[in-house]
């Protein structure tokens, strides 16, 4: 070369391109090693977030038994018919194509085939959409044996819950249905995203919905960056647990009982054991049948409907029902009277059918009156005016106190949700809530079960078992528990006074004149007791009542008076209480009493009478 | 045979003695490594979808017959006497920019730019001829220059328009990482070539001040949204910044031995656009991992470094200049690709060399490689006078 200066230049500024090329290595290696090393793991988690869907496999729920191990709750399988929109196409037909073929297999309204494609404009062409869920046997087999001219069209299995004695303690057992926001900003479980995931909305399907929803499994799948299934994971699959089986202490052909004969009426009624606390009938009518949450088309027009009903089909009247106990509270005011010593087993009063206490003139329910009686007799036929005598004289506190004693103004505890509680006025409930001293005319109010007396079905159930059972302080529970932990402690009263209330209960329905003299039975010796109650709605005026005796029938239904019955039997070895508040249902020894009768001796020969 | 002097004979069976084989042999290499990872993009056609992975189409049978034509190409160019090349210098560089300016008037739009020409068999890029054409066209000129002419400013005029041109040609297509590259492989040559080193530490500082300005007035709306996404890839996550977000998480989650060949969750299952061009190099990461990665780095090194031995051995300026333009070349393009698929610059759009999937540039590339090999080949020849290539 004729310029040796620039070849040395040339070689000089060859190596400087060198070094700097090899710097500029240097740093794409020292990245590598940041990315691939260092930081690999955050990209690795990354790189599985963008890659792995975790498809979550819904539990099978748990099934209701009833006492005797019959089903109150199951799954049954359903049938719903999918179609993959990309299958169909790839095999050179249109999915209006496809399906109007359906339509002729099976019924398929044109708003559902609009619901379809407006589905399949939605999604991406891979995923499957639904084209008719709940599908029966025949209807599912009409689809499967025409696949072939279905491409892309395919039959999914799926579950659903089936009661199957329809509203047949529906209250109860409750039902399931699609969550809603408040379930879902409750239970962060992400089972409630599924799309056909159900939760316990009422009964025993919501307080043991976390028992009877066992837990998800998971499919991993591996998918691409628009959401199309490459693989399943087999080795990551996990099972679903399915849930816990929940055995009620209800029994199912008693229940059904229950709601036979209480047939038209708004009624509630309930039999406990009065030893075990064990609820075995808890019907309240008119009910709802718990399968139309299950089919969300039909379900919500029924629903709509039912709301409305004036009847309430959707209280549960047992617990959520609080009436004035009227004359079934005669129990709590004698055995507060006794306690006292007001009165005594030869106490007797004379009954002209009213009695003036204070300038005010307190009527007897029977206008004529009742002559003299004593405390069997004043139970026995419901005379007011004895038990005006005992509120003239005892203190209310102590009714109220005996209210407490017999559960009827704390929460029974039953295990299903709305129970509300009853309310037995004290002195200083009315200083309280009502700013107005106590009056002995409150009292005498109070001591036939009206006035401020408030009371559920359930709570009189809980104070007939512990008269019953001699003052045991038994509670009622619905779910079956395990022998050892049945415990009642007893409140150490005074048997006597309660053989006395209980000698008055059988005369009720045992003697000449008592009141559910027509509703008494003999199941193999074994003889019911019980108390009859008719509790005003409205009060009769003066006026009224000067203008004559106003017939029930002749009032609007829901002017009616209430009708009770409480009661246990066998007499002389009690083992079941029973509780019937009939809504408007006129008179408890006209409406109550027979239902409660031919409810015990349904439970009697069920279980045996134990004499 | 090895007494023959080199490049004094004209037969070409005697020529293809001559030929550099390592550096022919670690071309090849880095082909088989291209279509090894274009294969494990690719899906194997089955009655059923999805199919498995890897498949010798959409790209890998494409691409290996462009890469024959290439080296049929790359042959042909070792076989030509560097005095043809020289002559012909301008006439490519003439060409190329003909080229440039029919694609802007002709050309196909695609991906927001106009980088197309339709000739026939293929879609021919002119801006990946340029780089070449470039190298060969500045080796011409200062190959002919001495010391002092390279020094004076009033020498260095042309060159600066010959860069110029194509620069503003390609940018306007707009292609910025082509425009960028091209001024690159020019620097580098005007470096080599001995042009006074204070002069490219006025250039850069030149550009350091005009970048913003650059950014603010004349760059395109996407380009700028790419420089932002380059400064905080965090902004915009599904948008402009997807890219080199799915790009790092293909590369990261590769760790140190990779995730196995057609084993590449991010690359096989379409989280990365464009993984089969500019972002290949992401799908070699994630399946070779570090390991790989440092193997092909190796490898392109050593091609660089065959490169540079040409020009070393080269009794000629314009060999010399040629071989270092050509090896020089090729770093950058893999040195862009690789810094912009690692988030290290802004992403700019250059392939990376022999591995991306994309006819012109193969066939460039290994029309560079062949001129290398033609200075190999003709090393020994002695030019003519400087005078007479201007």
């Amino acid at each position: 070369m004729r310029d040796a200066e620039l070849v040395k230049i040339f070689t000089r500024r060859a190596l400087l391109i060198g070094v700097g090329e090899a710097a500029l290595f240097a740093v794409l290696v020292a990245r590598l090693v940041q990315l691939q090393v260092f930081e690999n793991k955050k990209y690795t988690a990354l790189s599985d977030r963008n890659s792995i869907r975790i498809k979550l496999v819904p539990p099978a729920r748990g099934i209701i038994y009833d006492e005797a191990g019959e089903v109150l709750a199951d799954n049954r399988n359903a049938y719903e018919i999918q179609m993959i929109p990309e299958e169909i196409i790839m095999r050179g037909r249109k999915v209006d194509e496809i399906l109007d073929i359906i339509g002729t297999k099976i019924s398929l309204s044109d708003a559902e085939k609009d619901r379809i494609r407006a589905n399949i404009a939605k999604k991406r062409p891979f995923f499957p959409v639904i084209v008719k869920s709940h599908l029966s046997w025949d209807d599912m087999a009409k689809i499967q044996i025409n696949n072939l001219e279905l491409p892309g069209v395919f039959v999914e299995e799926t579950r659903r819950r089936n009661y199957p004695n329809g509203e047949v303690g529906a209250h109860t057992i409750g039902y399931v249905a699609a969550p809603d926001e408040n379930d879902v900003r409750r239970d962060p479980s992400p089972l409630l995203s599924l799309p056909d995931f159900k939760v316990g909305k009422t009964g025993i399907e919501r307080v043991r919905d976390s028992e009877l929803r066992g837990s998800g499994g998971e499919i991993v799948q591996v998918v691409n960056a628009v959401g199309r299934v490459i693989e399943t994971i087999e080795s990551r699959r996990r099972l679903p647990t399915a849930g816990q089986n929940v055995h009620l202490t209800i029994n199912r052909e008693l229940q059904r009982h229950a709601f036979a004969t209480i047939k038209e009426e708004s009624a509630s009624a309930i039999v406990m054991d009065i030893w075990t606390g064990e609820i075995l009938c808890l019907a309240s009518v008119p009910a709802f049948d718990p399968n139309m949450f299950q089919n969300e088309e039909d379900g919500i027009e029924r629903f709509r409907e039912l709301v409305r009903s004036p009847r309430f089909p959707f209280v549960n009247k047992a617990i959520e029902g609080l009436y004035a106990p009227g004359s079934t509270f005669k129990m709590i005011t004698a055995l507060a009277g006794l306690a006292e010593g007001k009165i005594t087993a030869s106490s007797r009063y004379h009954c002209p059918g009213y009695l003036d206490f204070a300038d005010s003139r307190y009527h007897c329910w029977k206008h004529e009156g009742h002559g003299w009686c004593d405390l069997e007799r004043a139970l026995a036929e419901s005379c007011d005016i004895f038990f005006y005598h005992i509120a003239t004289k005892v203190n209310m506190d102590t009714i109220q106190e005996f209210s407490d004693k017999f559960g009827l103004t704390s929460l029974t505890g039953i295990e299903l949700p709305g129970e509300k509680v009853g309310q037995i006025p004290s002195r200083a409930w009315k200083r309280n809530f009502r700013s107005e001293a106590w009056f002995t005319g409150d009292t005498i109010i109070s001591s036939i079960g009206q006035g401020f007396n408030l009371t559920t079905p359930i709570g009189l159930a809980v104070m007939t078992s512990r008269i019953a059972n001699g003052g045991v302080a038994v509670k009622p529970h619905i779910i079956k528990w395990d022998e050892r932990d049945q415990q009642f402690e007893s409140m150490g009263l005074n048997a006597q006074h309660l053989a006395m209330v209980r000698a008055g209960m059988f005369a009720v329905l045992n003697k000449p004149g008592g009141t559910a003299r027509g509703s008494a039975i003999n199941v193999n010796g074994a003889l019911m007791s019980g108390k009859t109650g008719t509790s005003q709605v409205r009060r009769i005026t003066r006026a009224e009542r000067l203008a004559g005796r106003i017939e029930q029938e002749d009032l609007p239904w829901h002017h009616r008076n209430h009708a009770l019955f409480v009661g246990y039997a066998p007499y002389r070895n009690p083992r079941f209480a029973v509780s019937v508040v009939v809504e408007h249902g006129r008179s408890g020894s006209g409406t109550a009493a027979p239902i409660a009768r031919n409810l015990m001796r349904k439970t009697l020969e069920i279980y045996g009478t134990g004499v | 045979m090895t007494l023959l002097a080199r490049s004094r004979t004209n037969n070409p069976i005697a020529k293809l003695a001559l030929v550099n084989w390592k550096l022919i042999a670690l071309v090849v290499i880095l082909c088989v490594v291209g279509i090894t990872v274009l294969y494990s993009a690719g899906r194997t056609p089955c009655a059923s979808p999805p199919c498995p992975f890897g498949g010798w189409q959409p790209w890998a049978v494409p691409q290996l017959s462009r890469m024959i034509l290439g080296f049929a190409i790359l042959f042909f160019t070792a076989m030509m006497t560097l005095k043809f090349w020289v002559s012909s210098a301008y006439w490519i560089y003439g060409l190329s920019i003909a080229l440039l300016v029919g694609v802007m008037l002709f050309g196909r739009v695609g991906m927001g730019a106009q980088r197309w020409l339709n000739i026939g068999f293929m879609q021919f890029q002119p801006s990946e001829l340029m780089k070449i054409a470039l190298v060969l066209a500045l080796s011409k000129y200062f190959s002919g220059l001495s010391i002092n002419e390279i020094r004076s400013n009033r020498m260095l005029l042309i060159p600066t328009a010959m860069v110029g041109l194509p620069v503003l040609l390609v940018a306007a297509q707009p292609d910025l990482g082509t425009a960028i590259q091209l001024m690159l492989i020019a620097g580098t040559i005007f470096f080599i070539a001995g042009v006074q080193k204070w002069k490219f530490g006025a250039v850069i500082a030149v550009c350091l001040i005009a970048a913003p300005l650059a950014y603010k007035y004349a760059l395109h709306d996407y380009q700028r949204a790419r420089v932002n996404v380059f400064l905080d890839p965090e902004s915009d996550v599904m948008g402009a910044g997807y890219h080199i977000t799915q790009s790092k998480i293909t590369i990261g989650s590769g760790g140190v031995w990779g995730k196995g060949f057609l084993e590449g969750t991010q690359s096989q299952l379409a989280f990365l656009p464009e993984k089969h061009t500019d972002f290949i190099f992401t799908m070699f990461a994630e399946q070779f991992g570090l390991v790989g990665c440092l193997l092909l780095f190796a490898l392109i090194i050593s091609i660089i470094w065959q490169c540079n031995a040409i020009a070393f051995k080269s009794r000629n300026n314009f060999g010399r200049i040629l071989a270092i333009g050509i090896g020089a070349n090729f770093f950058i393009y893999f040195f862009i690709n690789t810094a912009m698929v690692m988030g290290l610059i802004p992403v700019v759009g250059v392939p990376s060399p022999l591995m991306s999937y994309g006819g012109t540039a193969v066939l460039t590339v290994l029309f560079g490689f062949g001129l290398a090999q033609s200075a190999q080949v003709h090393g020994d020849t002695i030019l003519s006078s400087r005078s007479s290539y201007l």
